[in-house]
């Protein structure tokens, strides 16, 4: 008698332990329906093999160059602050025109106070900013620092060029427009939960100031 | 421990597993092109996550796991792609082979192909595994997360099928 039909596939795996595989093999040798049930399995892996892809070792090599080459456009990034989640716009931040900001609103009180430090200055911005956005509970980030992004190669880890994104940014006179900037352009991030861009006509000249290249 | 982060044990790891799992992406997703992709978005999950494997072995049954499930889902969205674009045409593309597809469908290949194709998905994915990853039993239940006596009877089935189909064909079986 013939054991289970489900053995065959077992057995022509070798996944029958002993002493059950030499048993069914001691069978298989007397039993034409058998032998030719285990002749059709190889059959079909014989016909598996013999229409498998191409593998050699050059489709291997360039296969690899192809991987490593993909590997490359993938920029290892460790940004503290991501900056183009929606109702975030980000606005390029130069010094120099952030100084003549707060120059403008806040020298006199702060040069009677004393010495003017680089915290005052930052201090001093972002309470500028809150306060003219203050309407439209829109919040500042400082202090204004490069997004900490830093792009290596693969395994090496050496720095690559930087490269730029395309990111929101607000143009005094045009509104909202997509600038290449560099990825590790300082920026200021502003928070607006319902932004309502009308809300810096008021401050477009400073807006203008620190949006000018 | 295997860091794929390194160069040197990444490419040891490309050069254990990628024929393998090269073969069991193809006879899942179907073409050549597509299985290359699907390798090569396994390998980059790899180093993108930083993986450790204790051994090769263990970096094999990750690599065939995710780029089994990748292949699964490919060949799942490109079926809804063509009985959409059957809806949309209000006909069977199939039916609209040219010349040259009829005789690529002639090949054998072409009708090995299909014929594993048209087995239902658990018992494709077991016997490929079977087939071209070297693996036990235990090992393949293990990626597919069934018993063994499982693998068993979807290994065994998936042949007796595939039996009857390619004999339906008449496919030259060497």
């Amino acid at each position: 008698m013939c054991p289970d039909s489900q053995l065959h596939s077992a057995f022509y795996d070798e996944e029958i332990p002993e002493p059950w595989n030499k048993r069914f093999a001691d069978h298989v040798e007397h039993c034409p329906d058998c032998k030719a049930r285990l002749a059709s399995y190889k059959a079909i892996s014989n016909t598996l093999e013999t229409t498998d892809p191409d593998c050699t070792q050059s489709f291997l090599d360039d296969s690899f160059a192809r991987l490593t080459t993909k590997l490359h456009k993938i920029p290892v990034v460790q940004a503290q602050q991501r900056i183009t989640p929606a109702g975030f716009v980000p606005i390029k931040y130069v010094k120099i025109a952030a100084a003549a900001v707060f120059i403008a609103a806040f020298l006199p009180a702060s040069f009677f106070l004393g010495k003017i430090t680089a915290e005052h200055r930052m201090s001093a911005d972002v309470a500028y900013y809150n306060s003219v956005m203050a309407h439209q509970q829109a919040s500042v980030a400082f202090p204004p620092q490069k997004a900490n992004v830093s792009i290596t190669q693969p395994f090496s880890g050496v720095p690559v060029a930087n490269e730029t994104q395309a990111v929101p940014v607000f143009e005094p006179g045009h509104g909202i427009v997509i600038q290449n900037v560099e990825q590790t352009t300082p920026m200021i991030i502003i928070r607006l939960p319902n932004p309502d861009f009308s809300a810096f006509a008021e401050t477009n000249q400073q807006l203008s100031s620190t949006g000018s290249k | 421990m295997l860091e794929s982060s390194n160069a040197e044990t990444f490419r040891k790891i490309y050069d254990a597993t990628m024929p393998v799992i090269f073969k069991v992406a193809f006879r899942i997703a179907g073409t050549e092109e597509a299985a290359e992709d699907l390798c090569h978005d396994g390998y980059i999950k790899m180093y993108e996550k930083n993986m450790c494997f204790p051994s090769l072995d263990d970096a094999k049954y990750w690599l065939i796991r995710v780029i089994k499930n990748a292949s699964l889902n490919y060949a799942k969205r490109k079926e809804r792609e063509r009985k959409a674009y059957e809806r949309a045409l209000k006909e069977d593309t199939r039916k609209q082979d040219s010349g040259e597809t009829e005789l690529l469908k002639r090949d054998t290949t072409g009708q090995v192909q299909r014929a594993l194709q048209v087995l239902p998905e658990k018992l494709r994915v077991a016997l490929t595994l079977a087939e071209y990853g070297d693996l036990n039993y235990k090992e393949i239940g293990r990626i597919l997360g069934i018993s063994e006596g499982n693998v068993k009877v979807r290994i065994f089935r998936a042949r007796d099928q595939l039996s009857k189909l390619l004999k339906e064909d008449e496919i030259y079986v060497p």
